[in-house]
């Protein structure tokens, strides 16, 4: 685990997205506040009083919320394992919208989802493939640590050949970044094991592996030939984001294409996200499930 | 009574006219800095309120736009500190915001909230903590860091270091991570 990692598994645990926060409906309630500010005098406040001090004193100690919410009042950050609790912590699965001030709605397509279809939509990661005529077809998420996202070309159907250049997966897990580096490293040998004991002729697989950069940080990615007799290549590139292992697959021409499709994925907002999958969107087990019924039965 | 000032920068816009860009440019920043840390919603709506009333107090006095959410992160910081000492008294300019942000923000518990990462951070020392939620959360360099914590770039770049260090061991010692599911995709390249 190197810098990168330790500062997106951090990031991944934040309780508060900045998008969520900018989607609140303050307006009004930040108007007031600026000008009440605006009317306080603005000559420096009198030395010894309130808010001279707090534009200059420094924290005692480096206690936060954590110590007081986590440790308990009073407690010293020892060593012990401990149970969450706190303010900050109940955030920690997405700020939850219960209401808008002032009487205001959730209206749009979320109202009619329900508040547990649109929490579970709103905790999952929001990237999209940014490249034109690539659309969400598929969205199947069992477990919020857990999911596949399925795109497509819409100009490459899948049922022809050509549309494998039109085909992507993103799948994110909790596994550990080492363990799928790994198992793709060795996936030559494990195809390899499973001919022989199929009795089955399989050319030289070769794969190459190279890295590539994404939403920020740089992945690693493995290359290797669709099928014997294919023209395609299958990559695979893999990476960590927010705390969670994401892994593009995708058939394309030459490992350029590849990389470009890769660096087209794009974080985008909850709306945006929203509006990119398809239209029926439901809640099966502990997760959600979406596909544009046209399209999945082209994969079946 | 009204009490504004007409103070004037070159170019003549005036001290509300820049607050208010201040305030829309940096404000939703603070308010995530401080709904992360607060105990509650209305807290962090104290917290908003305190450290603009500050910068606007500074106004002549803020660092460039490019520095200033740092500076105002380290306020903000400051402010918290004396709201957790009970030494900040609830402040009248923020009812409002209170009001409505306690309205808007759940404080239901969730599970997927208590995670190995939370209970690595929760094990923390307080000092190392902070830097990595800076740069986690805040998305800050070890520059700004620096800035809002009052150090050198060389001390904040080593308490960072020694903090990923301390962190990432914490963290694989801690049982973690569950099964992974992407093992099924291995074999679909075979035909």
């Amino acid at each position: 685990m190197n810098r990168r990692d330790v500062d997106a598994i951090i990031a991944g645990s934040n309780p508060v997205d900045i998008d969520a926060v900018e989607s609140l409906p303050l307006g009004e309630a930040e108007r007031e506040l600026i000008a009440a500010i605006a009317a306080v005098p603005a000559t420096p406040p009198s030395r010894g009083s309130f808010g001279a001090r707090e534009a200059q004193k420094e924290p005692r100690d480096g206690e936060g919320w954590v110590q007081r919410r986590l440790l308990g009042r009073g407690a010293h950050p020892g060593r012990r394992s401990l149970a969450l609790g706190g303010a900050v912590a109940t955030l920690a699965a997405a700020v939850l919208i219960v209401g808008g001030a002032g009487g205001g709605t959730t209206a749009g397509p979320d109202a009619a989802l329900g508040d547990d279809i649109t929490e579970l939509l709103k905790a999952s990661p929001t990237i999209l493939l940014d490249a034109p005529g690539w659309r969400v077809y598929k969205l199947d998420e069992p477990f919020q640590s857990q999911g596949i996202v399925n795109f497509y070309r819409s100009s490459a159907p899948l049922n022809e050949p050509e549309g494998a250049k039109g085909f992507a997966e993103l799948q994110w897990s909790a596994e550990p970044l080492r363990k799928r580096i790994q198992a793709l490293r060795s996936r030559p040998r494990v195809l390899r094991e499973l001919a022989q004991r199929e009795s089955i002729e399989l050319a030289p697989y070769l794969q190459r592996e190279t890295t590539a950069p994404v939403l920020g940080t740089t992945a690693k990615v493995f290359i290797h030939p669709e099928s014997s007799d294919s023209p395609l290549l299958e990559g695979a590139a893999v990476w960590m984001h927010r705390g969670r292992v994401f892994q593009l697959r995708s058939f394309t021409a030459n490992v350029a294409d590849f990389k470009r499709r890769l660096a087209s994925l794009r974080e985008v907002g909850y709306r945006a996200w929203r509006a990119a999958l398809p239209a029926r969107i439901e809640k099966r087990g502990r997760g959600i499930f979406a596909a544009d019924p046209e399209q999945d039965k082209g994969e079946q | 009574m009204d009490m504004r000032t007409n103070r004037e920068e070159p170019g003549g816009e005036d001290a509300e006219a820049r607050f208010a860009r201040l305030y829309a440019g940096n404000g939703r920043h603070v308010m995530a800095y401080a709904l992360r840390r607060a105990e509650r919603p209305e807290d962090a709506a104290d917290v908003v309120a305190e450290t603009f009333l500050v910068a606007w107090r500074r106004l002549d006095d803020l660092p460039p736009a490019e520095e200033v959410r740092p500076w105002l992160y380290g306020v903000a910081r400051r402010v918290l500190a004396n709201q957790r000492r009970g030494e900040q008294r609830r402040g009248r300019l923020s009812e409002r915001l209170r009001t409505d942000l306690s309205t808007l923000i759940s404080t239901e518990t969730a599970p997927e909230a208590e995670t190995a990462v939370m209970r690595t951070l929760g094990r923390m020392d307080p000092r190392d903590r902070e830097v990595l939620l800076l740069v986690g959360w805040e998305g800050l360099s070890p520059s700004e860091i620096a800035a809002l914590l009052g150090i050198s770039r060389a001390a904040a770049r080593n308490r960072l270091h020694r903090a990923r260090a301390r962190f990432r061991k914490e963290l694989e010692a801690t049982e973690e991570h569950q099964p992974c599911h992407l093992g099924e995709l291995e074999l679909r390249g075979s035909r």
